[in-house]
């Protein structure tokens, strides 16, 4: 079903993952991110591994979600890794028909391979455990120094809200044409990729029609509440750092530092 | 004419996730051909998700749909031709229009039956007419009519297919009363003059109660109430429990009857209140 393609997969708990204020959760991310493509030795992977199981553990996320999330990027997972671990030169392991896998090539796969699942993962649980407004709140907060140079940082924000706010909506509201216009019996489901698209007409005409009332709408419900942009506007939840954020931010330095470190003394 | 049959009809949304509901209960219902059928209940109870099996569109999590004795999930022919044969007005019905023409979008489902040429044409004067659309719309943008007439020529849409099991899921939701009259007397003489078993869902319990010949509420996806119109109207106390609206008419009964009028029980339209009252009047005349 439709429903089922959501962007991000916003699952709620009540984990101390999921009460990290989303600016430090951002951050993290970043510093993690950072973290993974510093690391290039053994302890460097393993360390950043280590990280990611923490965090796992502790948003009490299954590793089933976790496959789940890495599904659609399955392909270039492993491609990376065939292309990695065929393509480079070295000192042979093996040799068979035309392949020559070398032992750099091993370690380059695996080191390849081990990045993009952390990265993917670590966006990942950013996505799982913090809803889609709160991350629009968080980077609305953290480029708020940007203000000074002009960028339109709250319209942006509020863009991107309403994009997300209105993402599930207009799901539910394609899901409805469509049940509609399988009632009058159209078919989306056989035919050639011409005839498919085709088929898609009936609905999207009726569903642009109501992305643009739904708009005009929202619009004018704004400004009857008086709705003149960011500037003096308060807001219903503060976002608020506490000792746990803090002590997050630093435990994400400590460890991006022991990488370098790890990378510098080449262990 | 078709009958239809639900065995042990049973349907959870997101099945497996925390946002895991079950919509439907285990519903055995059994609606007879040519009968019109009213679904009463409260927002949320399963009313909307019961209809969309009926014609396929949600596939049961367990149980069956059966039209005519076979289940119209046998084979992918099957579904597409019950599609056909029931037919499924959908809340807000105007949002589905798309065509240039009034025309073409009435005709867009007995097109995809495969009808073509002056058949075709037969078919969209048919639905036009059993749903009030006049012919002066027809080259006409559906996106330029009123929210009513947008209504009626969604409805003509359905209509023009003939089914022999016509749904409505709030037919009459956001318009004004003669709409909705509208709307409802050309229900019935859809039913009236092709036979068509028609199920009907709606809020207005004061229509529910005058054009029913069955209620059936349905609450939190399981059948609580299935009877006539005077049968299920009552049960006011558990009606109103529900949160269910009760007929002016069934209102004023029992009120009478709590003041010490030998009123019956059940009464749902306003000709048995006045015969009621008008017996009672009859009988302390007569003393």
């Amino acid at each position: 079903m439709l429903k089922d393609i959501t962007l991000g997969q916003y699952f709620p708990g009540d984990t101390i993952v999921h009460r990290l204020d989303p600016r430090t959760k951002l951050l993290c991310v970043t510093l993690y991110i950072a973290e993974i493509f510093t690391a290039n030795t053994v302890c460097g992977v393993l360390l950043s591994y280590a990280t990611l199981a923490m965090a796992v553990i502790l948003s009490k996320t299954t590793v089933k979600q976790l496959l789940k999330g890495m599904k659609p990027l399955l392909f270039i997972i492993i491609l990376t890794g065939l292309l990695n671990l065929f393509y480079t030169t070295g000192d042979t392991l093996v040799k068979f028909w035309i392949f020559n896998i070398t032992r750099q090539g091993v370690i380059r796969s695996a080191q390849m391979v081990s990045r993009i699942v952390m990265l993917i993962c670590g966006s990942f649980l950013l996505t799982l455990t913090t809803s889609p407004l709160s991350i629009t709140d968080g980077l609305e907060m953290l480029m708020n120094p940007l203000k000074k140079l002009r960028v339109p940082v709250h319209e942006l924000s509020m863009m991107m809200s309403i994009a997300l706010r209105f993402i599930p909506t207009l799901m539910e509201e394609t899901d409805k044409i469509m049940s509609a216009q399988k009632a009058r019996g159209a078919d989306f489901e056989t035919g050639s990729l011409f005839q498919r698209a085709k088929a898609l007409l009936p609905v999207l005409v009726p569903l642009f029609v109501s992305a643009f009332r739904r708009a005009d709408e929202l619009a004018t419900a704004m400004e009857c509440r008086c709705y003149h942009g960011g500037s003096g506007r308060t807001r219903m939840k503060e976002l608020k750092m506490e000792s746990r954020d803090w002590l997050c931010i630093l435990l994400f330095l400590a460890l991006l530092a022991a990488v370098i470190a790890l990378r510098v003394l080449g262990i | 004419m078709s009958e239809i049959r639900l065995e042990n009809l049973t349907h959870v949304y997101s099945q497996g996730t925390p946002f895991e509901k079950v919509a439907l209960d285990h519903i055995n219902l059994t609606i007879p051909a040519g009968q019109l059928i009213v679904l009463l209940g409260h927002t949320g109870s399963g009313k909307s998700t019961l209809v969309q099996h009926l014609n396929g569109l949600l596939k049961p999590t367990e149980g069956r749909v059966l039209l005519d004795g076979q289940d119209i999930h046998r084979s992918k022919q099957a579904l597409r031709d019950t599609r056909f044969q029931v037919g499924l007005v959908m809340q807000y019905p105007e949002y589905q229009l798309f065509e240039e023409t009034v025309r073409r979008d009435i005709g867009f489902g007995p097109g995809n039956m495969g009808l073509k040429g002056e058949e075709l044409e037969e078919h969209i004067r048919i639905g036009a007419d059993f749903a009030g659309v006049s012919e002066e719309l027809f080259e006409l943008s559906p996106l330029d009519l009123s929210g009513g007439q947008k209504r009626r020529v969604a409805i003509a849409g359905i209509l023009a297919m003939e089914p022999g099991v016509l749904i409505l899921d709030e037919p009459t939701a956001g318009l004004d009363p003669a709409g909705c009259q509208d709307i409802l007397e050309n229900v019935k003489r859809y039913k009236q003059e092709t036979g068509a078993t028609v199920i009907l869902i709606s809020h207005d319990m004061n229509t529910a109660a005058a054009i029913a010949e069955r209620v059936v509420v349905v609450r939190s996806g399981r059948i609580a109430l299935d009877g006539t119109p005077d049968e299920v109207f009552a049960h006011v106390e558990e009606l109103r429990e529900m949160g269910l609206d009760i007929p002016d008419s069934t209102i004023v009964g029992y009120m009478l009857k709590r003041w010490g009028l030998p009123i019956p029980d059940g009464i749902s339209t306003t000709e048995e209140l006045v015969d009621a009252v008008m017996a009672v009047k009859g009988g302390i005349e007569g003393c």
